[in-house]
């Protein structure tokens, strides 16, 4: 459960802000291909290198519960249980879409109210 | 800690903490998952040390799928958890034990026949839990046969050395050894459940059973004590009163095994 010590001001990125940028990472990389949980957890660790392995784990759990993916055994490594691929489901796709949309819509405003894109 | 040990005590973790907050089906899958991950980076050539402290501590990693998920329903998660429900089950024998122990040490009664009604309780309801449940080969041995050695040895003791114990202080000596053994027995159960029952549940069940045939036993010599002093000839009753709660119990578990094995096949 997370800490529930509040902290005062903008945090370098706000844990809710957080999950959606992650979330919208997760349903892009399986844009491009299907992927085997823990490579997908391995590339988003190279960007935030920040986060716990478990906290993408919980997010990528979130968003095959929401239906947001489809999961498929795939190659089975030696005396270990089947790999787990994961697909983006069009349930997925639609949610992508709008998220990427919502998210250029904030840069939008961001950069009309003076912050400027190179520093976003 | 060896290389072995580090992958077991996390997957043992892991085990018991999903166990205790999600379904059997998701606990499964997360289990599942850990364990697929951690082929693939010992293929990658990482220690399990190495491993281990990158997925970080079992209790962190369900922390966070829980903060991600929410906490689940408590009635709806009893329902599809055969861990939990065994452990209810568990206690509700245990303080039922109590009660009728109590009841018959008040009233004089013999305690042979309550403890052996409740142990066939315990086990009907425990193999309609379990119907579903599949459990890896070979768990008759280890399962059954392993109790069954030690409660042996705790009868034979009790063959060989209460006869001997006649004097003015054998009843508080007998007491007070039988409570040392119950809390002991009551100890072993709790480890017992927290180590296997969360990785194999028919092996936990029937390690559970044991243990309280054993738990049962003790009570039985509590509750009779007062008829051995009262005549010597009365230790037949009392020798004859644990062998039938022990053999009850070989007699259930083996029944068990037998289903399971049959079910399997």
């Amino acid at each position: 459960m997370p800490s529930k010590k509040k902290r005062k001001g903008v945090t370098p990125m706000d844990a809710q802000l957080k999950r959606g940028v992650l979330s919208i990472c997760i349903l892009q990389l399986l844009k491009e291909k299907d992927r085997y949980g823990y490579d997908l957890i391995k590339i988003l660790q190279k960007f935030f290198p920040d986060t716990e392995e478990s906290t993408l784990y919980a997010i990528l759990r979130r968003l095959h519960k929401e239906g947001l993916t489809h999961l498929y055994a795939g190659g089975e490594i030696s005396h270990g249980p089947p790999r787990k691929y994961y697909r983006l489901s069009d349930q997925g796709e639609k949610a992508l879409q709008e998220a990427v949309s919502s998210w250029q819509k904030i840069e939008t405003i961001l950069r009309e109210i003076g912050i400027p894109p190179a520093s976003l | 800690m060896s290389k072995q040990d580090a992958k077991e005590t996390f997957m043992e973790k892991l085990r018991l903490y999903t166990s205790l907050y999600f379904c059997d089906e998701e606990a499964a899958g997360i289990q599942n998952d850990y364990a697929s991950w951690f082929e693939a980076e010992a293929l990658a050539g990482k220690s399990n040390e190495e491993i281990c402290a990158g997925f970080g501590e079992p209790k962190r990693i369900v922390r966070n799928l829980l903060a991600e998920s929410g906490l689940p329903n408590g009635i709806s998660l009893f329902f599809r958890n055969t861990f939990l429900q065994i452990l209810f089950l568990t206690a509700v024998h245990f303080f039922a034990d109590l009660f009728f122990w109590h009841l018959c040490n008040k009233n004089g009664w013999n305690y042979a026949f309550f403890a052996t009604g409740a142990n066939f309780c315990y086990f009907g309801a425990g193999y309609l839990l379990l119907k579903g449940s599949r459990e890896p080969e070979r768990f008759f041995l280890s399962g059954h046969l392993l109790p069954a050695v030690f409660a042996l040895f705790l009868f034979l003791s009790e063959l060989l050395i209460l006869p001997k114990l006649a004097g003015p202080h054998a009843g508080p000596i007998c007491g007070l050894c039988a409570g040392a053994a119950i809390a002991a027995v009551f100890g072993a159960g709790l480890y017992g459940a927290a180590k296997v029952l969360p990785v194999h549940r028919q092996r936990g069940f029937l390690l559970l059973l044991h243990l309280f045939a054993i738990l049962n036993l003790l009570f039985f010599l509590c509750n009779q004590l007062h008829m051995l002093y009262a005549d010597p000839s009365e230790i037949s009753r009392l020798i004859w009163g644990s062998a039938g709660i022990y053999l009850e119990t070989i007699l259930l578990g083996a029944v068990f095994c037998l289903l399971k094995r049959n079910a399997k096949g």
